[in-house]
């Protein structure tokens, strides 16, 4: 077999193995997809660049056709991919635009096919087969050179604007591409000349999937952090594969069945190497949430055991003690409350790690019924000084009608509800808090909505998370533990056909609505 | 007497720290919010300024910061006392200009009251 052609096939081996990759990590990113085209199109250019020099000379010509169409796909997914690494977010590009994006690409298909002045002459030399181009090349050099120089532009562009990992990223991307496209500058007009070397032309993309391979394994370029296996086992098969053609001989189905099993073997090294990496991230993961909240806990705790500590040791040297009465009065009274906040952030912290075991369920011993207009009423009563003393308006509304009770457990419901109310008066600065309760023919109706600061829009999927804290809310309010919504959400969800949901709106409020199902006098587990 | 102010957003520590400078001949004045304390550090000329690092809205640090880039205000001794992690925030503030950095669980009202003074009789001021 012809040694160009097999380290052709070789190249395409390797750029359809490393698109493989790229685009089965995360099918939905839109810089995966583009990039795994390009490598998909430099892999069909090497291709059929191989399939150039091995076939009968019929057939010649329908190879080189493959690859001129190959190539400018290339080019043209190339950009698409330098546009979507440089906007991270989607721009949407109208349908005018992408059909221009893509008009050199139809016009080549088109020249090509009709054989229209590009290839000029078709002939068979003593050293291979011979080119000789026409004036529609100069089309196709033109559009290559525009496209090429246009994503590199934008990509260096985009340099000075990015910072840490994704500089390295960028670099070996910007690095791979911009060498290889330079080595392959001379391939497009050599054949001008002559077609003896055009062969030569995919050979400078290893340098390019060198570098982004590098970047996938030394900087997870692409979310990719498990290139070292894969690359091993597509090598491996890679020769395995060309072994499959390159000899003459009976032993062609026993060359087969190799690939085949080695192909089956590497599948599920790969896929265990994958699960062990998600493991471990998850792992880690687990790990980093764990501190984070320690060091929440251990100031929380502090806070309050601080104010306990300080104001008793002041007893025992005597100094308050020579303190009126009700000056006095007023550290004991401190004490105590802060000893209740103390016991409040420690039954937060045992509830999470209670919910964090398994799926957590109401106690069955002490389901009852609990009437919420009762309920919410003592809620309310409860709140009335922290919301005076913060110049907020708290409210109970409640619809006319008698609301039958729901099956729950008091101790638990009250501190799902208490948590949500809490937050409400916490994170507003003016305005008011109402709590509503209304009802229609299925469901019962909880309803906390406040006038507060709002739950931003990235934080509004993870704001039931354990630990989870809005940006907003870091600010305002140093010490939440962020288990508040969490707690909230497992004693909700573990009432039959109960859900909490809400409606936030970035500094015009939060509303929370509790649904819960009626129990039509049947039990609500 | 010297004046010491005290940026501190929980009213409890704040009457407590309040009573024990009192009690020992300090003239100490206090205030809930970074923003407070920024001011009546300009306006009231503390001799020394004992902060809290975390706060709403505005953080010790950033108080420290605004202290330091006042001409006004940038002399003034800065002591942190907070609940915040040793380890992790000491060195930070230190590096921002604090002099020192008092966990509330280690130095108690009084000590505190004690190292203060001593502070204040090492650097000469009153």
């Amino acid at each position: 077999m012809d040694t160009k052609a097999l380290i052709l096939f070789f190249i395409s081996l390797f750029n359809l193995g490393l698109a493989t990759l790229i685009i089965f990590r995360n099918w939905k990113e839109r810089v995966n997809i583009f990039y795994s085209l390009t490598l998909t199109a430099i892999s069909f250019w090497s291709f059929g660049l191989g399939m150039f020099i091995l076939s009968s000379f019929e057939n010649g010509r329908f190879w080189a056709i493959f690859y001129y169409i190959s190539a400018s796909f290339i080019v043209t997914c190339f950009l698409y991919f330098a546009r979507a690494f440089v906007s991270k977010n989607i721009v949407k590009t109208s349908f005018l635009k992408h059909l221009l994006f893509h008009c050199p690409s139809i016009a080549i298909i088109i020249i090509l096919l009709t054989n229209f002045h590009f290839i000029k002459e078709y002939t068979l030399e003593p050293w291979g087969k011979n080119i000789k181009l026409g004036y529609f090349y100069f089309f196709y050099v033109t559009h290559v050179v525009v496209y090429i120089g246009y994503s590199i532009m934008i990509l260096f562009k985009h340099f000075s604007f990015v910072s840490g990992i994704k500089k390295t990223q960028l670099k070996f991307i910007f690095l791979g591409t911009s060498i290889a496209s330079f080595a392959t500058i001379p391939n497009l007009f050599l054949p001008l000349f002559t077609y003896k070397f055009v062969w030569f032309g995919p050979y400078p993309t290893l340098i390019m999937i060198i570098a982004v391979a590098y970047a996938i394994t030394k900087h997870h370029l692409m979310d990719i952090k498990t290139i070292t296996s894969e690359i091993l086992t597509g090598l491996l098969l890679s020769i395995l594969f060309i072994n499959i053609f390159v000899y003459n001989g009976n032993l062609i189905w026993f060359r087969l069945a190799i690939f085949l099993a080695s192909s089956v073997v590497g599948y599920f090294l790969i896929k265990s190497v994958f699960k062990e990496v998600r493991q471990r991230e998850h792992i880690e993961k687990l790990l980093k949430m764990r501190s984070e909240f320690l060091d929440i806990a251990s100031h929380q705790l502090k806070t309050p055991v601080s104010v306990i500590m300080g104001t008793a040791s002041m007893f025992k040297e005597g100094s308050i003690q020579k303190l009126p009465k009700e000056q006095q009065d007023k550290f004991i009274d401190n004490i105590y409350r802060k000893s209740v906040k103390l016991s409040g952030i420690i039954r937060d912290i045992l509830s999470a790690s209670e919910f964090d075991t398994e799926k957590f369920s109401l106690p069955e011993s002490r389901l009852e019924p609990v009437d919420l207009d009762k309920f919410l009423e003592k809620i309310k009563e409860d709140f009335s000084d922290d919301a005076k003393e913060k110049g907020l308006g708290l409210n109970f509304i409640k619809k006319k009608s008698v609301i039958p009770p729901i099956i729950s457990d008091e101790f638990y419901l009250t501190q799902a509800i208490v948590n949500i109310i809490d937050n409400a008066i916490k994170y507003t600065k003016i305005g008011k808090v109402d709590i509503f309760l209304d009802e229609d023919e299925k469901n019962v109706f909880v309803k906390i909505k406040d006038t507060g600061v709002g739950i931003p829009e990235k934080d509004k999927p993870k704001i039931f998370g354990k630990f989870e804290r809005a940006s907003n809310a870091v600010d305002m309010y140093t010490d939440g533990s962020g288990l508040g919504l969490f707690i909230s959400k497992e004693i909700i969800g573990a009432h039959n056909g109960a859900n909490i949901s809400f409606n936030s709106k970035e500094g015009e409020g939060t509303e929370f609505v509790i649904t819960f199902q009626k129990s039509n006098g049947k039990d609500g587990k | 007497m010297a004046k010491i102010l005290l940026i501190e957003d929980d009213d409890d520590q704040i009457l407590l720290y309040n009573t024990v400078f009192k009690i020992n001949d300090f003239d100490i004045i206090s205030a809930i919010s970074g923003k407070i304390g920024l001011e009546r550090a300009r306006n009231e000329h503390p001799d020394l300024i004992l902060l809290d690092l975390n706060m709403e809205e505005m953080s010790g640090e950033e108080v420290i910061k605004k202290l330091k880039e006042n001409p006004e205000t940038k002399n003034i001794p800065v002591i942190v006392l907070t609940n915040m992690d040793k380890k992790k925030f000491q060195e930070q503030v230190l590096e921002l200009g604090a002099e020192y950095f008092w966990e509330k669980t280690e130095v108690m009202p009084l000590d505190v009251v004690k190292k203060v003074a001593e502070f204040l009789e090492k650097n000469k001021i009153k």
